[in-house]
């Protein structure tokens, strides 16, 4: 557990380096290693729980479901509480009328390429609400990686099962309507695919990249009656931190063995 | 795919949370230095320290037999280019005072903020393999590696680097004293 080896190996310039120390003077930066206990040990079982989540989907895979399962009446386990949505009326609409939007995150499923060091992840949402609702994209945000997310209308033939696969992969890059009308009980999808510059060699080393990449997608929604509010799928369900993490294990062809 | 909230246990043979608590304070002094030099903000370096160490701890168990300092030295790295790049043209990250003359001497800070003002001279990357060889003493291929550069780039960066911090009006530098 040593800290930093000094190697000086291309001659310091030791007099620069002793008045640059001089940024050691003054009051002392503190660290409150009491606030990072805390927090590391939430953040280690959010690590935990993606992992069982990642093992959760290799497993349907080896049981031959090739799928995951978009229904609305048979998936009510994943969907997130509404919280995050912010109802709000728009002023310039039917102030009388306006309805606030319903909307659901629920089920959510990861695929990868390595060939093409990608990784994808689908996240179902679903309007729980009494009118037909649009979605867009308001923000994607994304470090360490080129993150794209584009919205998938989901027919109603195919509201009872989406695979995950490299036609939904390839998907991603075609052009995409920016925003959704999505039917009262019905479903959008939001695609989100990370691309890596460089695969590391070990899962450990792709944990670590894991951990340097991070996204965020916020939805803007509107009711027909001109209701809004958003959706920030980073807090609706965690998905955006779990499928970093293991997107990442898929498209680095390190998927858990089960 | 279900994510479920489940508690997990932490107690074990060796004493993590304690382990933890003897690297923090062993590598917390260095981690600081490399976080103000790159931040030039107090209040952004320990925030980026505890981030660091907040990702350092969550993979103690594994990190712990091989160089977790290394590796919190990569987050802060990582961290710091990451706000660069969110807030680059938005603001400016630096708390360094547009003066220094209303400070005690005596508290170091005049002396601290000097160097902040160098530091704050220099591009972006220039100011990171400084701060990464001169405030970290870390090795140009561990710097190259972290930064994703080649040696030799390193090895140039540095150079016009240290030429502008020689040339710059807020460093002391004295030839005759070197104190390491």
């Amino acid at each position: 557990m040593n800290d930093i080896t000094p190697l000086h190996d291309d001659g310091l310039d030791e007099s620069l380096r002793a008045a640059l120390l001089q940024i050691d003077r003054g009051p002392e930066l503190t660290v409150d290693v009491d606030e990072v206990l805390r927090r590391g040990t939430r953040h280690r079982r959010l690590v935990t729980l993606e992992r069982v989540g990642a093992v959760a989907a290799v497993a349907l895979v080896v049981v031959g479901i090739g799928s995951f399962a978009l229904t609305r009446t048979s998936s009510p386990a994943p969907v997130a509480p509404a919280t995050s949505v912010s109802p709000s009326v728009d002023p310039t609409g039917p102030a009388v009328t306006a309805k606030a939007p319903s909307m659901i995150t629920g089920s959510s499923g990861i695929y990868g390429d390595p060939k093409v060091r990608r990784g994808l992840a689908g996240l179902e949402i679903s309007n729980t609400g009494s009118e037909a609702t649009t979605v867009s994209i308001a923000e994607v945000t994304a470090y360490g990686a080129s993150v794209k997310a584009v919205l998938k209308q989901v027919p109603p033939s195919q509201q009872h099962g989406l695979t995950f696969d490299d036609a939904l992969l390839t998907s991603v890059d075609r052009p995409a309507p920016t925003s959704v009308t999505v039917p009262a009980g019905q479903h959008v999808l939001l695609v989100m695919s990370v691309t890596v510059p460089s695969c590391p060699s070990s899962l450990d080393g792709v944990n670590a990249l894991a951990d340097s990449v991070s996204s965020t997608v916020t939805l803007s929604l509107r009711t027909a009656s001109g209701g809004t509010g958003t959706l920030d799928v980073t807090q609706a369900d965690g998905i955006s931190v779990g499928w970093v993490h293991t997107g990442l294990w898929y498209a680095c062809g390190f998927p858990p063995k089960s | 795919m279900i994510y479920e909230v489940t508690s997990t246990g932490s107690s074990g043979p060796h004493d993590p949370e304690q382990e933890f608590r003897a690297f923090v304070a062993s590598t917390q002094k260095t981690l600081l230095r490399v976080a103000l030099g790159l931040t030039l903000d107090r209040g952004h370096a320990e925030d980026l320290v505890q981030t660091a160490y907040l990702r350092t701890y969550a993979r103690w168990s594994k990190l712990r037999d091989q160089d977790p300092a290394a590796y919190a030295r990569r987050i802060v790295v990582n961290e710091h280019t990451d706000r660069w790049r969110r807030h680059k043209g938005r603001e400016s990250l630096t708390d360094v005072p547009p003066e220094a003359a209303s400070y005690d001497d005596s508290s170091g800070v005049v002396e601290r903020d000097a160097v902040l003002r160098a530091l704050a001279e220099l591009p972006e990357r220039e100011r990171k393999v400084v701060v990464l060889r001169y405030l970290a003493d870390v090795s140009e291929a561990d710097t190259a590696a972290l930064l994703g550069l080649p040696i030799g780039t390193v090895k140039s960066v540095t150079h016009r680097a240290v030429a502008k911090l020689r040339a710059s009006a807020h460093l002391q530098i004295d030839d005759d004293e070197v104190t390491s």
